[in-house]
């Protein structure tokens, strides 16, 4: 793979926590307007490297690159570190812990307006606030309301919101709806679908769920105990796992008349 | 329940508690001038003589006006405890979340430096700044200040451990807010209820410890009104029968310090308890 227009890279990622090697050698680019996912069981070191991406954890070694600038120490100053915040932004996989119980929403996404467009006077920001709720299908009510009176979903739909309002290239959804039940996951995942089409967003996207891999995402790769296991064109490595390993993940997906195998057969 | 927003869940005894502490303050605002006599006027030929006409709760042995001295004696007995809160949680607040969010080498050094203030009591703190600054509230206020802040800094520390591991917080780091901003206008008014219920107890346990130091002479000074001086002051009296001055004094000291005590239970179980 050679796209020397990638929005989001990382080469030779590796991540240590004392002994344990959490995250181990891991490359991956993501052209602009592509997304990529992310896929692996509990503990296979996916959202160690969304940390590392947005900053919330330090590499132990190799360089992560967004919009072509290096991010693998930590920001030094201001400036830098609200230019960072203007290129990667994350969602949560708890709608519950990922807002500030005595912030109302509008204050919520106001307070990143201030920070990430400060040429905005108090009219431009309170007009773009709105927009971004009807983005993400807030009505004016729930716009009002603090996180407390809202529904695991549309607090999601805020988080997405927050998310949108630094004007990120790239939004890292770690397990973003993973929390949420099944018919408010098609929703928030249709609300994604849009969000990608209206503002060219790129999604990384870290999941165990195969079914919202598919949906959102083009490229894929595999990971198991900190490594890369398989890599491609999601629906090819989707439909035609090459690796033991994806093969069990997929084989685990429950479809219509699915029954209960034991795993140690598979294996 | 209705109630007033900030003591909402804290019930009648809590409302209740509330009033003591409102009454204490206006009374220690404008205790000069309700106080029906002169708080230092002496007149030997009213030595322990009891309540009559307007003098409700009599005399002490100087011939002073027991009601106005507790009047007037309100306002060292808590504004003293005031300066130790508002230092210590303000210190110990600051200390706790500073330690929470930078975490490694500074909440190592940190607790050391607090384990070794926890070494010692506030009235052995109060007796050396007597000793090395002389007597007075402001040095006993500050001692005691030093000597709680350690306690405040650890409960606090919890506290803000817990509130720094929310994902919002990590939201707004990604966002790229400095971290000092994040600490102000987020960790830390969410840890606002246990901030205020701390302070709530501790000012009960510095008005005891206040009154206790200036009851051995080392606090606020005779014949300055104050309720510590008073009960003190009260001590000749209890031997020959007269126990009206230590015991109203006392029962001032007593009835704050259980209301305050109670409030602080109460606002602390809200806020281990409230609901996110």
């Amino acid at each position: 793979m050679s796209e020397p227009l990638a929005i989001l890279g990382v080469v030779g990622l590796r991540k240590e926590f004392g002994p344990l090697v959490a995250v181990d050698d891991v490359d991956f680019a993501i052209p602009v307007g592509g997304s990529l996912a992310i896929v692996g069981e509990s503990g296979s070191g996916k959202t160690t490297v969304a940390r590392m991406i947005v900053g919330l954890e330090r590499p132990t070694a190799g360089a992560i690159i967004a919009c072509g600038r290096d991010r693998s120490t930590p920001a030094r100053g201001a400036a830098e570190r609200r230019r960072r915040g203007g290129e990667v932004q994350i969602v949560f996989q708890d709608p519950y812990s990922s807002l500030d119980p005595r912030q109302a929403v509008t204050a919520a996404i106001d307070e990143v307006l201030r920070l990430h467009a400060a040429d905005l006077d108090a009219d431009a920001r309170r007009a773009r606030v709105g927009e971004l709720g009807g983005l993400v299908g807030l009505d004016e009510r729930q716009m009002r309301a603090r996180p407390g009176a809202l529904s695991g979903g549309q607090r999601q739909r805020v988080a997405i919101a927050r998310a949108l309002a630094a004007t990120p290239r790239v939004i890292v959804l770690d397990e973003s709806v993973a929390a949420l039940d099944v018919s408010i996951q098609a929703q928030v995942l249709n609300l994604l679908a849009d969000v990608r089409v209206a503002t060219g967003v790129s999604f990384l996207l870290i999941s165990h769920d195969l079914a919202v891999v598919r949906q959102l995402t083009e490229q894929v790769i595999v990971m198991q105990r900190g490594r890369i296991v398989e890599r491609g064109a999601t629906a090819a490595v989707l439909d035609d796992p090459q690796e033991p390993y994806t093969q069990l993940l997929r084989a685990s997906v429950p479809t219509a008349g699915w029954k209960p195998r034991r795993r140690a057969g598979a294996r | 329940m209705t109630g007033i927003p900030g003591l909402r869940g804290t019930g009648v005894v809590g409302h209740l508690c509330a009033a003591v502490m409102v009454i204490a303050a206006v009374v220690a605002l404008a205790g000069s001038a309700l106080s029906p006599h002169d708080a230092n006027a002496i007149s030997l030929s009213y030595s322990f003589v009891g309540p009559g006409g307007d003098h409700l709760f009599g005399f002490d042995g100087n011939g002073r006006d027991i009601l106005s001295r507790l009047l007037v004696g309100a306002r060292t007995a808590i504004a003293g405890p005031s300066i130790v809160v508002v230092l210590s949680m303000t210190v110990g607040t600051t200390i706790a979340v500073a330690a929470a969010w930078l975490g490694g080498r500074f909440d190592a050094i940190s607790a050391i430096i607090l384990d070794v203030l926890f070494a010692f009591p506030g009235i052995l703190l109060a007796v050396i700044a007597a000793a090395v600054f002389g007597a007075g509230l402001q040095a006993a206020s500050i001692a005691l200040a030093i000597a709680y802040m350690p306690y405040i800094a650890r409960v606090l520390r919890g506290a803000a451990l817990r509130e720094r591991a929310q994902q919002y917080i990590a939201a707004l780091e990604v966002q790229g807010l400095a971290a000092w901003v994040i600490c102000a206008r987020h960790l830390v008014p969410n840890m606002i209820g246990l901030v205020v219920a701390q302070g709530t107890i501790l000012f009960g346990f510095a008005m005891v410890d206040l009154a206790a130091i200036s009851f051995i002479g080392l606090g606020v000074q005779a014949p300055q009104a104050d309720w510590g001086v008073m009960v003190a002051g009260g001590q000749t009296g209890l031997l020959q029968g007269y126990p009206a001055e230590s015991l109203s004094a006392g029962l001032a000291i007593i009835v704050v310090v259980i209301a305050v005590n109670v409030l602080g239970e109460r606002l602390t179980e809200r806020a281990r308890g409230g609901t996110r």
